[in-house]
Parts: C-alpha cells; sequence; structure tokens
C-alpha cells in the first residue's frame, strides 16, 4: 500500500508532524486535530463515485437522524477497499499513533453517512470498548449557513456544557478525536436541502 | 378547573365506551390507547389557554433534554374517573407536567433518567402538529421496536410503561420554525 497515492506527501513532513503533535494535544475543548486537503482531490471523487454504488439505509433513533451504509470493511468495491487497507496500514496507523500519542492495534470501523434536510446526530461521547480515536473523512463542502457542522463540547465534571468548537465540512478534511469520558461532540441538524456526506469510523486499540 | 356541562367529549362518557377503551388497553401486545377529541372542545380550549399562561422555565440537560418546562394539576372529576376506570387505579387528581418544545428540542433516553414502569397519561394540545416535524413522543423497548404516539391535538394516551419500556420525545427539526408543541404528560 502506497500511502502516497492517496495523500498529499508535503502534509506529512516530520515538521509538520510535530506541529500535528502539538496541536493535537494542544486542542480543546478536548484532543482533536482537522487535517485540510488530507487526501488527493481525484481520490475523493473516487470515493464518492464508489459510495454511489453503495446501499445506504436509514438510520433513526432518539439520538440520530440519518442515512448510513453498513460496515464497509466488508465491501467488494476496489476503490473502498484500497481506503481500508490504507487506513488499516502500519504506515497510518504509525502516524496516528505519532500524531496522539495513543496505541492503536490495527483495527479499524469505517461507514460511511449521509446528512441531508433535517438530519442530526445528538450530544454523546462515542464510547465503547477498544474505540480510540473516531475519525471522520468529509466528502463535500458545506457552508456555516447548511448546519451540519460537527461540534464539541465543553464539560464540567464529565458533563457536557457549551458547544465551544464547530467545524464545517469540507472536502478532503479528515477530522480525529481521542475518544474518552470528555469527547462529547454532536452533528449538528442539516437545515437545507443538501447532502452532507462522510467516511468515518474508528481506531481501535 | 371550571366545570361545564361535559369535561370530556361525551362519546367517552357512555358506560359501552368506557368497557371498549379498557377493554382495548389492557388487551393488545403494546397497552396503550389513543383518543381522539378527547375533551369537550369548550373544556379543551380553557385547558390550553390555562397551560399557555403558566410560566414555563427553559431546562437542558445536554445529554438528556432540552424544553421548557411547568406544572399543572387536573382535577376535574369527570377525567380522573375516566382514567380510574380505564387503569383500574384510584386517581383523585394527576399533576402533569406541561412540556413545551420548539425547534431544537428533544428528550433522550439516558440511563441515569431510567423510569420504573407505570402508567403514561399523554395530552396532546398541539394543534396542526405534523410528525414530519419531529417532536413525536414514542416508546422504545430497548430492542429496535418503537411505539410512535400520533401527534393529535385534544387527544388522550395511556400507555403502560412495562419493564424495559422507555420514552423519548424526537428532536424537533427546523420546518417547525416558531411553531410550539405542548404536552402534558403524567406518570401514574
Amino acid at each position: 500500500m502506497k500511502i502516497n497515492n492517496w495523500l498529499n506527501p508535503q502534509n506529512f513532513s516530520a515538521e509538520k508532524i510535530k506541529r500535528y503533535q502539538a496541536a493535537f494535544s494542544s486542542n480543546k475543548p478536548f484532543p482533536y486535530l482537522e487535517l485540510a486537503n488530507f487526501i488527493k482531490p481525484e481520490k475523493i471523487i473516487a470515493l464518492l463515485q464508489a459510495l454511489n454504488e453503495q446501499e445506504f439505509s436509514p438510520k433513526q433513533a432518539d439520538l440520530f437522524q440519518f442515512l448510513q451504509t453498513s460496515d464497509l470493511l466488508y465491501s467488494d468495491d476496489p476503490v473502498l477497499k484500497e481506503f481500508i487497507a490504507l487506513f488499516s496500514s502500519p504506515e497510518l496507523i504509525a502516524l496516528m499513533h505519532d500524531v496522539t500519542n495513543l496505541k492503536l492495534n490495527g483495527k479499524i470501523d469505517l461507514f460511511a453517512s449521509i446528512y441531508q434536510d433535517t438530519d442530526f446526530l445528538l450530544p454523546h461521547d462515542d464510547q465503547l470498548p477498544g474505540r480510540k480515536i473516531a475519525f471522520m473523512l468529509y466528502l463535500n463542502d458545506l457552508d456555516e449557513k447548511d448546519g451540519g457542522a460537527l461540534a464539541f463540547y465543553e464539560t464540567k465534571n464529565k458533563t457536557p456544557t457549551k458547544i465551544s468548537k464547530r467545524i464545517i465540512p469540507k472536502a478532503g478534511t479528515l477530522v480525529f478525536f481521542e475518544v474518552s469520558p470528555l469527547s462529547f461532540h454532536t452533528v449538528e441538524e442539516v437545515v437545507i436541502d443538501t447532502q452532507r456526506i462522510t467516511l468515518s469510523g474508528w481506531f481501535y486499540g | 378547573m371550571d366545570r361545564r356541562v361535559n369535561d370530556l367529549n361525551h362519546g367517552y362518557l357512555k358506560e359501552e365506551t368506557k368497557q371498549k377503551v379498557r377493554k382495548s388497553f389492557f388487551h393488545s401486545d403494546f397497552p396503550a390507547i389513543l383518543l381522539n377529541d378527547f375533551f369537550d372542545q369548550g373544556f379543551y380550549t380553557e385547558l390550553k389557554k390555562k397551560i399557555l399562561s403558566l410560566n414555563f422555565k427553559r431546562d437542558a440537560v445536554i445529554l438528556h433534554h432540552s424544553y421548557a418546562i411547568s406544572s399543572y394539576k387536573i382535577t376535574s372529576k369527570e377525567f380522573c374517573d375516566f382514567i380510574s376506570f380505564i387503569t383500574k387505579k384510584k386517581i383523585d387528581e394527576i399533576t402533569f407536567s406541561a412540556y413545551l418544545l420548539t425547534w431544537k428540542d428533544y428528550m433522550i433516553l439516558n440511563d441515569k433518567y431510567l423510569q420504573k414502569p407505570g402508567i403514561d397519561v399523554i395530552i396532546d394540545l398541539t394543534d396542526n402538529w405534523n410528525a414530519e416535524l419531529g417532536g413525536v413522543v414514542t416508546f422504545t423497548d430497548g430492542k429496535g421496536t418503537v411505539y410512535p404516539i400520533t401527534p393529535t391535538e385534544n387527544s388522550l394516551a395511556i400507555v403502560e410503561r412495562k419493564k424495559n419500556l422507555q420514552k423519548y420525545i424526537q428532536y424537533i427539526n427546523h420546518y417547525a420554525k416558531d411553531k410550539k408543541r405542548l404536552l402534558l404528560i403524567a406518570s401514574i
């Protein structure tokens, strides 16, 4: 697996990784990093084309409403297989470890989600056994007024109190954060007739 | 509450109707009934006016709920006798939580707010509410089975919440605009 086929190599120099380490650990309200232009533009198009062939099912409960694929680890699509190989590769796992200092075992989960008008994900912390890092790769752009921002909560006594950071989806941006008792986040309601398309999952350790 | 000729829709005061409702309540897989046009129109209008004049307080526990809340006691003998008859519980008055929900409000499930088994009495005071706006009171057994209570103005729902049955109120989306979802909910 040549990760340079997918990633912009200039983003991963030793100097940049040092900067990512510092940013990840110091970002508030909990450790996270937002990497713009994480993957090459042609790969975004390839991923969107691959997802166009996947089946998305409506998911609705008290906490959420959106469309989601089944676990893409079992997909036969060659582009998705390559993406999974990338995210499970020793090089990328090492990179995530270098930035986060979290011990990872190479196991990941991967889903694609589409949030449409009125879809949302209410506040939660993502904690489940083994989950170390949550990640999401945005495949299209949204404006602030469209809704669909990923928002992080400040906490007091491990209870979320208020939103202190919003990330507006931008194609090719990878966001990841440490899953912890503090990692309360939400996806704000999409409020226009558009689609918010992401690949997301967790690195395990 | 001032007494009128009837507080309830007179159809629900007939013995035959009450027997049918009680049978339906106790003999369904999901012990619940939804009665439309429940109150006499005059009583309903007056009740709604009184609820809207309450002092609602905004309350948000981010991991459980966001809404405005107040409380209101219904002492109507007709109403309490009806609930007593259907549920086979002696009721002289019911103190309801009055919920006022608008865009972005919700009540979700949370292990710290588990409800003990009981009987929920829900009065819907929201005129012309479309379920597509969210705000639907929904019961779930936690295994993927859900029982939404269709939003209907001037309706009464009685739901027996057995073990593992919990309720939530769906997130209200932006199409609600300035509309207000008004509900009275009590557990007896």
